[in-house]
């Protein structure tokens, strides 16, 4: 079942000597609980792509459409809760409020949902992370990686359909790396979720489902790598 | 780049609108400075001019002094100048009966003048020229018609010079008179009629005033003169000018005595009044009013400078790394403080004294006849030295702290934490979950915030919490110029007809009272009356302080209640409802039945001996429905009056400039049919009040009651007029003033709001954008924006309201030196300040909140703080 497709999207920088089309169209379709990898070269529109699918930015022309509904057409407040429900965003720079603890960080959109926790998803959660002695701890108690499985652990915190990871091991070791991609795995077979990973990391690309390159804007290859 | 201090020029250059921010901070405060003590200067300067105008340009006047002292006087070292005035006595102008040469008269008051008396006692000439000779006069210009007709300037006037006195022989002053009185002629002398005066204000129809000459060579020794000087140095006016007394062998005691008198207005506003208290005391206040806008600004221009630098940590923690040293941080820092004050201090110095330019010229157009019509711009150089070295001390101790902060960055934390200057240490942050269901998740977060950068959070507040202080405790002191009446919201008639013999009354037929209320401009006439009497009531009502104050014991009667001696028992005619409900506290103003019912005015000014102060408080406590007795001599009736009468209303004040009674008694305000039922019909009413519409001509009422006089003259009038609209356009002024003053200071404290919550966005914004991606709202980041806006408002209330009223108190505390009256808790002025906090912290966020919501969201997570 498709649950991502793109079509013809377009994104445009700046105006006149300085305009930079930064994706030229792209036409893209992704099954429900698939793995993807994006590669390419820096500055290919590899994370401008990723911004769009998850609602962050805003195409230039094309439409983003996710579980078949036009996500640039919704409301703000409906963005917002596509945002919230429907997306799990992992930055590279972590992005973690510092007055929150990791627990509280991790709950961040279903305290925005003003939603019960369960406890039970949360304890499953911080001990799949790893966090389970840091979970009263604030982010400048923790160091990079946990920092960053505190990111991972936020976006896993709604059970999204998608979960969207801007190079999330770019900043890491690669012992964190490597576990931080299974997390994403493991995660991601259990609920039957769809990953999105933008990487320069030739083995986490290995491990994906699908490897798409991108250069220049424009989607240039699609591998199937498993099968 | 030839220098690494240009960092700081382009620094400037490309963070423009902080810059910006920062620069009209500088501007505000010392445009304040400057303008606050131009302001001062200019009006203290008008002042001076005004009084010098009105009283007389001269700080000590020694009365009936012999021709030799006078002279001795007049060249004594200590005096600067002089001038010399002559009583020379009075001459009948009119015989008003017709029926040959009986009192009451219309008098020529002559004096004669020096020259340079004429210009320092300002009599201004309508017409020809000032008397340059002893056989020369010049007189009030309406006393013309009073002689023969045709009398013109040229013309000789023979004048029969003499004095008055009344029947047992004591000499009579000007503007008192004896029903029997003589005029007793001395001397017949001629003059040449030189010029006509345009008198200040006419008070009395029966007197004018005559001018003519004298000069120091003309002294007599037999005769006595009123010597005026101004003295080089006003320092030591009272013992400077008894030493001058004693060296010109002026007798201050015994029989004939000399006296010596001081230009009180004008030395009290050239800061030498004679009484060392009142100086002290406003030489306090203005310390403390200086001192609060120093410390205001002071707040000001470090928030805005620290947050400009703050801005900047990354920056430096980069420099840091490729081998500046602290001290080279330090000098990009100073430098870029420097440039901002280059830009901003000059311009504040000329913004200040240019505002107060032309508020003066709003003045004088809105308020000319006004005490602040005279007022010119005074410009000091020490005023504009020290607000500007205000200025760059404030920059430089605001750029300081920042710059060491900024030199003791490590490199490498500089560069692993992207932005902040050290690993931030929360550990204070309290936990505080149980907030969350009461606040959400955004309010929830807001609350946290306030823990996050300790000094941030306590700068702002500190801001906030001056602002808080000053507009509470400058508000307060309104309060308490009202309450001492440096404000003076009464109403003053505008014209008083009376009986030249006081204890007469004014009898007006109905038809010529009739015509009186078609004349234009009439707004009101008021019939009034007023007698003193004792007032019986219970001794609980009675405040004990008012005998300790009196240094009196409690009199009490035979049924046990507490005696009011000198109270006032008042009517003002059943045309006064109005303008008495206008000051009406409690109950109604329902008296005018013919009734026993009585408005009372409990609010007294008394003065302490003991202190040498007057004191404002309530004599009594009356209320509507108590009951007083009254006790007065009907002299009418010839009979003591004893009555029962009840308390209808209660009002704050009496009005007409009795405001309260200066006796230790209270005043007493009943209808006309009360007063009568009394006094008696015989002594009503003992003047008439005329009271014009505002802005109204009174031209045609002043040639009415002139002509009415004229033909009744037994009769005169009082031309409040000019006197009176001089009064309510000075207190308007002196409200803008105060007023003004206040929102200036309320208008720093927003900017410094504004500055600072906008700021704290503005440097959170990939964190607000981080919160949207994870799916906030706008509206709920707007919420989380406002609270924190918000929280930091109700805790610089919290503290600034107690701070406030604290400094309310040592200001009153201060005032009451001069003059007691009750502190009242500033409850406006906390009211106005809390909405007013709130309502700024809320709306602070929304231009820099906007320019968030409107920006794609990973741009917001891309930008470095």
């Amino acid at each position: 079942m498709e649950i991502v497709k793109t079509i013809d999207l377009k994104k445009v920088y700046g105006k006149g000597e300085n305009r930079v089309e930064a994706l030229r169209g792209i036409n893209l379709s992704i099954e429900k609980g698939e793995f993807v990898a994006i590669v390419g070269p820096s500055g290919s529109g590899k994370s401008t792509l990723l911004h769009l699918v998850g609602g962050v930015d805003k195409p230039t022309q094309g439409k983003v459409l996710v579980d078949r509904e036009d996500v640039y057409s919704l409301s703000e407040s409906k963005l917002a809760l596509f945002r919230r429900r429907k997306v799990g965003f992992i930055f590279q720079s972590y992005n973690l409020i510092p007055v929150l603890t990791a627990e509280e960080n991790i709950l961040l959109p279903l305290l925005l949902d003003r939603r019960e926790v369960d406890k039970a998803y949360l304890n499953e959660l911080l001990k799949l992370l790893g966090l389970e002695d840091r979970r009263h701890h604030l982010p400048s108690e923790l160091s990079g990686g946990q920092q960053q499985r505190v990111s991972i652990g936020r976006a896993l915190a709604y059970k999204p359909s998608i979960i969207l990871a801007d190079e999330p091991t770019g900043n890491l070791d690669s012992k964190n790396g490597n576990e931080i991609i299974e997390l994403l795995k493991y995660s991601v077979k259990k609920y039957h979720q769809t990953l999105m990973i933008i990487t320069h990391d030739p083995k986490i690309a290995a491990q994906a489902d699908r490897v798409i390159q991108i250069t220049d804007g424009m989607i240039v290859a699609q591998e199937v790598t498993q099968l | 780049m030839k220098s690494y201090l240009v960092l700081a020029d382009r620094s400037i250059k490309i963070q423009k609108k902080r810059a910006i921010l920062t620069i009209i901070g500088i501007i505000l405060s010392v445009a304040l400075i400057t303008g606050t003590g131009t302001l001062i200067l200019s009006w203290q300067e008008g002042m001076i001019q005004d009084a010098k105008r009105s009283n007389g340009d001269y700080h000590t006047k020694f009365l009936r002094v012999n021709g030799e002292s006078a002279q001795k006087i007049l060249h004594h070292v200590s005096v600067d100048n002089g001038f010399l005035i002559h009583q020379d006595g009075y001459a009948i102008m009119a015989h008003n009966s017709g029926e040959g040469i009986q009192p009451p008269h219309r008098y020529l008051s002559i004096q004669s003048f020096s020259a340079e008396a004429f210009q320092r006692l300002n009599v201004e000439l309508r017409e020809g020229r000032y008397p340059q000779a002893p056989d020369e006069i010049i007189l009030d210009y309406w006393a013309l018609k009073n002689f023969p007709e045709g009398t013109q300037i040229g013309d000789t006037l023979t004048l029969e010079i003499g004095d008055r006195f009344t029947p047992e022989g004591v000499m009579l002053e000007e503007g008192t008179w004896s029903e029997k009185e003589v005029f007793e002629g001395r001397t017949t002398k001629t003059y040449k009629l030189v010029g006509l005066v345009q008198p200040n204000m006419i008070t009395d129809w029966n007197f004018a005033q005559a001018y003519s000459y004298t000069h120091e060579g003309q002294l007599d020794q037999s005769q006595s003169y009123d010597v005026y000087v101004s003295l080089r140095s006003v320092k030591n006016t009272v013992k400077d000018s008894e030493d001058i007394a004693r060296a010109a062998d002026v007798t201050l005691t015994g029989e004939e005595a000399s006296e010596i008198s001081y230009n009180e207005r004008v030395l009290r506003l050239m800061g030498n009044s004679t009484n060392p208290i009142m100086d002290k005391t406003m030489r306090r206040i203005l310390l403390i009013i200086v001192s609060l806008i120093v410390v205001a600004t002071i707040a000001v221009i470090y928030n805005a400078f620290n947050m400009s630098v703050i801005e900047k940590v990354s920056q430096f923690g980069l420099l840091r790394c490729v081998g500046a040293t602290p001290r080279q941080i330090n000098a990009i820092v100073y430098r870029e403080a420097f440039i901002l004050a280059l830009i901003g201090i000059p311009l504040g110095a000329f913004c200040g004294v240019f505002a107060i330019s032309i508020l003066i010229e709003v003045i004088k157009r809105i308020a000319a006849d006004s005490g602040f019509g005279n007022m010119a711009l005074a410009i000091s150089w020490p005023v504009l030295l020290v607000s500007i070295a205000i200025g760059f001390l404030t920059v430089f101790l605001s750029a300081w702290m920042p710059a060491k902060r900024a030199g003791r960055v490590s490199p490498m934390e500089a560069v692993r934490n992207t932005g902040e200057i050290r690993k931030k240490k929360f550990k204070s942050i309290s936990r505080s979950r149980w907030l969350l269901p009461i606040l959400g998740p955004e309010g929830w977060i807001a609350w946290k915030n306030l823990g996050r950068n300790r000094k941030r959070f306590y700068i702002t507040v500190f801001s906030m919490v001056i602002s808080i202080v000053l507009f509470i405790a400058f508000g307060s002191m309104v309060d308490f110029a009202y309450k001492a009446e440096i404000i003076d919201e009464s109403t003053y008639p505008h014209f008083a007809i009376r009986n030249k013999y006081y204890d007469s009354s004014v009898k007006i037929s109905q038809e010529d009272e009739n015509r009186m209320m078609t004349i234009s401009g009439l707004q009101t006439l008021y019939r009034y009356g007023s007698t003193h009497g004792e007032v019986m009531l219970d001794k609980d009502k009675v405040n004990p302080d008012v005998y300790t104050i009196m240094n009196q014991p409690m009199n009490i009667d035979d049924e046990g209640r507490a005696i009011l001696s000198n109270s006032q028992f008042l009517t003002y005619g059943n045309n006064a409802e109005s303008i008495l409900k206008s000051y009406l506290i409690q109950g109604k103003t329902d008296i005018f039945d013919g009734s026993d019912r009585v408005l009372i005015v409990n609010a007294g000014k008394l003065y302490d001996g003991a202190r040498n102060k007057a004191v404002l408080l309530d004599v009594a406590t009356l209320k509507p429905g108590d009951k007083i007795t009254l006790s007065v001599y009907a002299e009418a009736m010839e009979e003591y009056k004893e009555i029962t009468l009840t308390v209808a209303g209660v009002l704050s004040q009496g009005i007409f400039g009795e405001t309260k009674n200066t006796y230790g008694g209270i005043q007493i305000i009943g209808s006309e049919e009360l007063y009568k039922k009394i006094m008696g019909e015989e002594s009503f009413p003992e003047a008439l009040f005329i009271q014009m519409e505002k802005g109204a001509d009174s031209s045609a009422m002043r040639d009415y009651l002139e002509d009415y006089t004229a033909r009744n003259p037994e009769l005169m009038y009082l031309d409040y007029d000019e006197a009176s609209r001089q009064m309510e356009n000075t207190m308007l002024v002196l409200s803008i003033f105060i007023y003004g003053f206040i929102a200036v200071i309320a208008l720093i404290g927003s900017v410094n709001i504004v500055n600072t919550i906008s700021t704290n966005i503005i440097l959170r914004r990939r964190e607000l954008s981080m919160l949207k991606a994870v799916g906030a709202t706008q509206k709920g980041i707007m919420r989380l924006v406002r609270l924190e806006g918000l929280f930091h408002g109700i805790i610089a209330l919290i503290i600034g309201t107690g701070l406030g009223c604290l400094l309310s108190k040592v200001l009153y505390n201060t005032a009451v030196a001069v003059e007691e009256f009750p502190w009242t808790f500033p409850t406006l002025q906390v009211v106005i300040a809390v909405m007013g906090t709130l309502l700024i912290t809320i709306l602070s966020g929304i231009i820099p909140l906007k320019r968030i919501n409107e920006a794609v969201i990973i741009e917001g997570i891309r930008c470095e703080e």
